[in-house]
């Protein structure tokens, strides 16, 4: 009984700072401008790498090599926004509303807010994946092969995925608590990190070998593989870092990997926080 | 102001300079993995340095009163007596010292990392052609912040679009001559759009083949661009600040 409790109520605060992070996306603007502005950003990012395409290699661009950065770019949506969203909470409930003392003071567990307050990132990520969908198939020689067989593993390592990035949000949170205003960089240089680590929009083989080294230890990594090699219907992509390395395998890679980032995150999420509390930072504003 | 703040918080620089570099780096690899020329790396690590000048105009410009308003600032700058253009070409230098720290890295990674190397034609109007870009950047960044005397969030979001889509229009990461001349002719109107591509064509050797119209006819554009920019800046600042006294929207906070 106590446990369905704890469950209800553990949902209730998701669910209201979902709900509080949604009115704070999108109530600036009509639903038509907010609409606009929500795949305006993610369909340039996407033209931007099928126009250097189309310069460097014209026609003679692989099938292969589009299916590839076009996934890669999809899921990284999800990664940047999420990512983005649950670290700049701080920002906004801090410096710019200056409310955050008032929610550390009321009867919620911080950690389940701030993952509440990252859904309404992630759906204006999964708006801006079904726009980039769209103008994949319109513009690129795209070919989703996916087996029936392959739709639940898929399913698994998707939300595993997302469920990883989740709980990097909350570290890098966990970071800015301490930090000034000038660390709301921070989420865009770390999304920069993975967007060259992970390869989200060309092969992890074309880094240098001491990079691929971290880049295959990173879970966004086995995420991107495991989707191309599902979608694509194909036991390994052009990639040659993950030759050799099975699906299975690098599904059992990303939940132990979100596994570890599950327990970092609460770890250092209440660290830092008592950190804050301790050094008398949690509300402070920094303006210059 | 700005300069004070940097050193305020010098971790501010770690963020500004270094990490907006990595999105560089991946365009680069980009053109790496598909063995393109060494001069098409160029014109990426071109292009992204110039995205740190963007950047400055548009957050560091543009949104400049959004912050002001914010803080409570806004309504002492009104008070004091001096121009609102003033104080925006001061926040432009100020950010001037991180801004083009943040070139030289760009330039640095890209030499060191990705073995560009330029071959300058004119470095005479190369300079001229920078100097010209700059100018008509911070001219379209004022008449942007213009807006934010009015405006609260939705001009901020608005901002927003002019990134992404912006680095695509404007051909930061390949030459504009690749949109075709039409939605070429209408990114013209970013000036950086024409700043990048006499650039290109006067640092690379593979510049001239990809030019989307020879170097003074652009400079010829930008001069107008700066001149219809600055004269647009500066009704706009004035009306705009009207409409805002009237409207008692210069110390509006949260909207």
């Amino acid at each position: 009984m106590a446990v369905t409790d704890t469950l209800k109520r553990s949902a209730k605060v998701v669910r209201s700072a979902a709900w509080l992070g949604w009115q704070l996306e999108s109530n600036w603007a009509d639903p038509a401008i907010f609409a606009i502005i929500t795949i305006i950003r993610p369909l340039a990012s996407l033209l931007i790498i099928i126009f250097m395409f189309r310069f460097a290699l014209g026609a003679s661009a692989s099938a292969d090599l589009l299916n590839f950065f076009f996934i890669g770019n999809t899921v990284y949506l999800f990664v940047y926004n999420v990512l983005f969203g649950i670290s700049q909470v701080i920002f906004e409930d801090r410096e710019h509303y200056e409310v955050i003392k008032y929610i550390y003071i009321s009867p919620v567990n911080w950690y389940l807010y701030f993952i509440g307050r990252g859904f309404a990132r992630l759906i204006i990520a999964g708006v801006s994946c079904v726009v980039s969908i769209v103008a994949g198939l319109i513009f690129l020689p795209l070919k989703f092969n996916m087996t029936a067989a392959a739709v639940p593993v898929f399913a698994f390592s998707f939300l595993l995925g997302i469920v990883s990035i989740f709980f990097m949000g909350i570290i890098m949170c966990a970071l800015t608590l301490v930090m000034a205003r000038h660390g709301n960089m921070m989420s865009e240089s770390i999304s920069g990190i993975f967007f060259i680590l992970c390869g989200i929009i060309y092969p992890i083989s074309a880094l240098p070998v001491w990079l691929q080294k971290i880049s295959t230890a990173i879970p966004i990594s086995y995420w991107l593989e495991i989707s191309r090699r599902l979608i694509l219907n194909t036991d390994q992509t052009i990639d040659a870092a993950w030759h050799g390395v099975s699906t299975a395998d690098l599904v059992y890679r990303l939940g132990f990997s979100t596994a570890v980032l599950f327990a970092f995150s609460v770890v250092f999420f209440y660290y830092m926080s008592m950190l804050a509390r301790a050094k008398g930072i949690i509300d402070r504003t920094t303006s210059y | 102001m700005r300069i004070i703040g940097v050193n305020r918080e010098p971790s501010w620089l770690i963020f500004e300079l270094f990490f907006p570099l990595l999105p560089i780096c991946a365009f680069a690899f980009v053109y790496k993995s598909m063995n393109a020329p060494t001069d098409y790396l160029g014109f990426v690590i071109l292009g992204g340095a110039m995205t740190a000048i963007w950047m400055n105009v548009l957050w560091g410009m543009a949104a400049q009163f959004f912050w002001e308003r914010e803080s409570g600032n806004l309504t002492l700058y009104m008070l004091c007596p001096m121009s609102t253009m003033a104080v925006l070409i001061g926040m432009a230098f100020g950010s001037a010292f991180s801004t083009f720290f943040r070139v030289i890295i760009t330039f640095l990674i890209g030499k060191f990392l990705f073995g560009v190397t330029l071959h300058v034609a004119s470095y005479f109007w190369l300079f001229v052609t920078f100097i010209l870009t700059i100018a008509a950047v911070f001219s379209l960044g004022m008449m942007m912040a213009s807006f934010f005397l009015i405006y609260g969030r939705d001009a901020w979001n608005i901002l927003t679009v002019f990134m992404e889509p912006v680095f695509f229009m404007s051909g930061f990461y390949f030459p504009v001559k690749t949109l075709g001349y039409p939605l070429g002719a209408l990114a013209s109107l970013i000036p950086i759009t024409l700043g990048l591509d006499s650039m290109r064509q006067l640092a690379f050797a593979l510049g001239p083949e990809t030019a989307f119209l020879p170097v003074k006819t652009e400079v010829a554009i930008l001069v107008v661009l700066t001149v219809v920019y600055l004269a647009g800046a500066k009704y706009l600042l004035n009306k705009l600040e009207y409409l805002g006294r009237r409207e008692g929207r210069l110390t509006l906070r949260w909207q």
